[in-house]
């Protein structure tokens, strides 16, 4: 109990001491400095997965250093009406912010409204709620970017030209759907020589991912490169290719985190694969929601003390973005999320 | 045993015996024709070595714990927590693994937990008396969230390689190893129920409890025996799954209980109990997962590999249903 005390008064006084060093840094801005740290809770799509808890270390650091008081909470499967309910009791608790990474960009518009009526302040991270009641959103790299970014990995790695296919999760994401669409686009501009032969969806399921994988491998034998989408379907294509003795022959790229991908980068089955870092993200979110706390506006360009890189926002859509994609090789593969 | 009761028992015993060998015949036959179209229309790829080994892993990992299944719907019971018990053993065994345990010392522990998981099924059945569509319902939910309690919202990826290699990757008599096992276990199985007293007794409690009861038979023993016999299958096929996929995620093994369940009912046991065969359950393991295989083979937009899975259920059963009706 004393230790819980002592953290809490020590969270206390590094919370006071990080809202001075904000108010100084930004100059013309005033702090309302708070008697407690308020209360933000993030609901993230599931919990049970290493993404999302990922964010949440970000988004703990975030807490100790500009003085907040963290709530994780989420449904156990990515349902919507799951995570409405979440946000509902977290919106009766009267917390200072509460947001999601949305299951749906529509579902959650009543709630945002609902919360903005109660003071409560409403924010997006990672995927985004749709509507003017959303007072901050933070995206970690744009869509093209990421796309793109894998695109030109998977012409890398098969020389520009060949048969691909790409293993989805579930056929209905709009993040996944909308990262098709754009590695298409780039694939019609600037890889002619690369065919996309088949699309499958293996939900977040690895082991789904590996036996649509053996399947593609039979079903297309000329296949040069397997792309895939979501974290569990990179691995996932990695093992069946690996079963298959085709390391090397076959590319798999995709994007999952170094987690995930590891044991066959190590390997050799894949060179190398494309993210964003969740960590920085959950921490740039919290950065974010004391900003607003604390009335302190956006710039064009940020500095985030603590993130490397500068943050730029984007006022019309409020929405702060978190940077280029993050490529993960042999050379970066120890990063632990 | 008094003359009467024995009247009552002996056609139910002899039942088995009479077994229409229609629903056997239709599964063959649509198998055939299944692996007839899916290697025409995919010029030949079905047969791929890729391909074959593909097709045997994933209907090995499903008919292990169906063996299990169709005993235990034999006896009039059934068991929706398989996805969850699956999952929950491959968590407890991944962590063994992640501790740096050997494959040999971890074998054991997927094997118990699989099995004691299967044993508090089996009190809250006999014990309990809760219907068992109930009680695995309440377990289904409980293992699953230990899932989410043993992991910790992390994944477990420290499987070792070896696992993949020696059931997965190697091969026995043109099998995959995982193959060779697991049809080992069904002639086991198919052996036990026409040979064995207590496998003889696994019909009539299905057919008929308070006349098994009445027979003689201990109604409770063999529905204990089932219920931890499926745990200690869905144990080995946890195993089996990070073999094939070196990973634990919260969701492993979600959804993979009406894949066995529909193997099994696809099968022709009936889920009234005491009808049914392993033969059937082979057979029912292979259409589900030729149907699947078919779909990427054939290049087929992936949604309709639901809509052609449940035809495909609907199909058997009803064409066997009219079959009894007409035979009857």
């Amino acid at each position: 109990m004393a230790e819980i005390e002592n953290h809490d008064r020590r969270a206390r006084r590094l919370g006071r001491i990080g809202l001075l060093a904000g108010a100084a840094l930004l100059a013309g801005a005033a702090g309302q400095a708070r008697a407690a740290p308020p209360t933000i809770a993030f609901v993230p799509k599931l919990i049970g997965i290493p993404y999302f808890s990922a964010m949440k270390q970000g988004l703990d650091q975030a807490g100790k250093k500009f003085g907040a008081h963290i709530i994780y909470q989420g449904p156990t499967t990515a349902s919507v009406s799951g995570q409405a309910e979440i946000v509902q009791s977290l919106i009766n608790k009267h917390v200072a912010a509460v947001g999601v990474s949305a299951n749906s960009p529509t579902a959650l518009e009543a709630l945002a409204k609902q919360a903005k009526a109660q003071h409560i302040l409403f924010y997006s991270s990672d995927s985004q709620v749709n509507g003017p009641d959303v007072a901050l959103r933070v995206q970690q790299t744009s869509n093209r970017g990421l796309a793109y970014a894998v695109m030109d990995q998977l012409a890398k790695a098969i020389g520009g030209k060949g048969d691909v296919a790409f293993v989805s999760g579930g056929p209905t994401a709009t993040n996944l759907n909308a990262w098709i669409a754009l590695m298409k686009q780039r694939l019609a501009a600037k890889y002619p020589g690369i065919k996309l032969v088949s699309i499958q969806y293996a939900g977040e399921d690895i082991n789904k991912a590996t036996q649509v994988t053996g399947q593609l491998l039979s079903a297309y034998p000329h296949l040069k490169g397997i792309v895939g989408i979501n974290s569990t379907a990179v691995p996932g294509a990695a093992q069946a290719v690996l079963r298959a003795g085709l390391s090397g022959k076959v590319a798999v790229t995709g994007i999952t985190d170094p987690n995930s991908i590891r044991p066959f980068i190590m390997n050799g089955t894949v060179k190398s694969v494309v993210l964003w870092n969740p960590i920085s993200l959950g921490y740039l979110t919290g950065w974010g929601i004391m900003q607003e706390l604390q009335h302190k506006p956006f710039h064009k360009e940020n500095t985030v003390p603590g993130l490397k890189q500068k943050v730029r926002y984007f006022a019309k859509t409020r929405t702060l973005l978190l940077g280029k994609p993050l490529v993960i090789d042999k050379s970066n593969v120890s990063l632990n999320f | 045993m008094s003359e009467r009761v024995a009247t009552v028992i002996k056609p139910v015993l002899a039942s088995r015996r009479r077994l229409p060998a229609g629903r056997e015949v239709l599964l063959l036959a649509t198998l055939a024709v299944l692996v007839g179209l899916i290697s025409l229309g995919s010029h030949g790829a079905f047969w791929s070595r890729v391909n074959l080994d593909n097709l045997f892993v994933g209907s090995a990992i499903t008919v292990i714990p169906a063996i299990g299944m169709t005993v235990v719907i034999l006896t009039g019971g059934i068991d929706v927590s398989t996805g969850s018990v699956l999952g929950l053993t491959a968590a407890i065994g991944g962590t063994c693994f992640a501790a740096g345990w050997s494959l040999a010392a971890t074998v054991p522990i997927f094997l118990a937990s699989g099995a004691v998981l299967g044993l508090i099924n089996a009190l809250l059945i006999i014990n309990g008396r809760i219907p068992p569509v109930i009680a695995t319902l309440g377990t289904l939910s409980i293992y699953r969230m230990l899932v989410f309690i043993v992991l910790g919202s992390n994944w477990i990826t420290a499987i070792p390689p070896a696992l993949t290699t020696i059931f997965v990757v190697d091969h026995l008599l043109f099998l995959p190893v995982v193959a060779v096992i697991a049809l080992v276990f069904l002639i086991g199985a198919a052996l036990f129920l026409r040979h064995f007293r207590w496998g003889r007794h696994v019909y009539a409690l299905g057919n008929n409890e308070e006349a098994a009861r009445l027979a003689g038979i201990r109604p409770e023993r063999i529905k204990l025996a089932a219920y931890v016999m499926l745990g200690l299958l869905t144990g080995f096929a946890a195993l089996l799954t990070l073999g094939q996929s070196p990973m634990v995620q919260t969701s492993t093994g979600s959804g993979f209980v009406l894949q066995v369940i529909a193997a099994v009912v696809l099968g022709g046991t009936a889920l009234s109990g005491g009808r049914g065969t392993m033969l059937g359950t082979l057979l029912g393991t292979l259409v589900v997962q030729v149907v699947d295989d078919g779909i990427v083979l054939l290049r087929i937009q992936p949604f309709w590999g639901g809509v052609a899975l449940g035809a495909v259920i609907l199909a058997a059963i009803g064409l066997s249903a009219h079959h009894e009706i007409r035979g009857a």
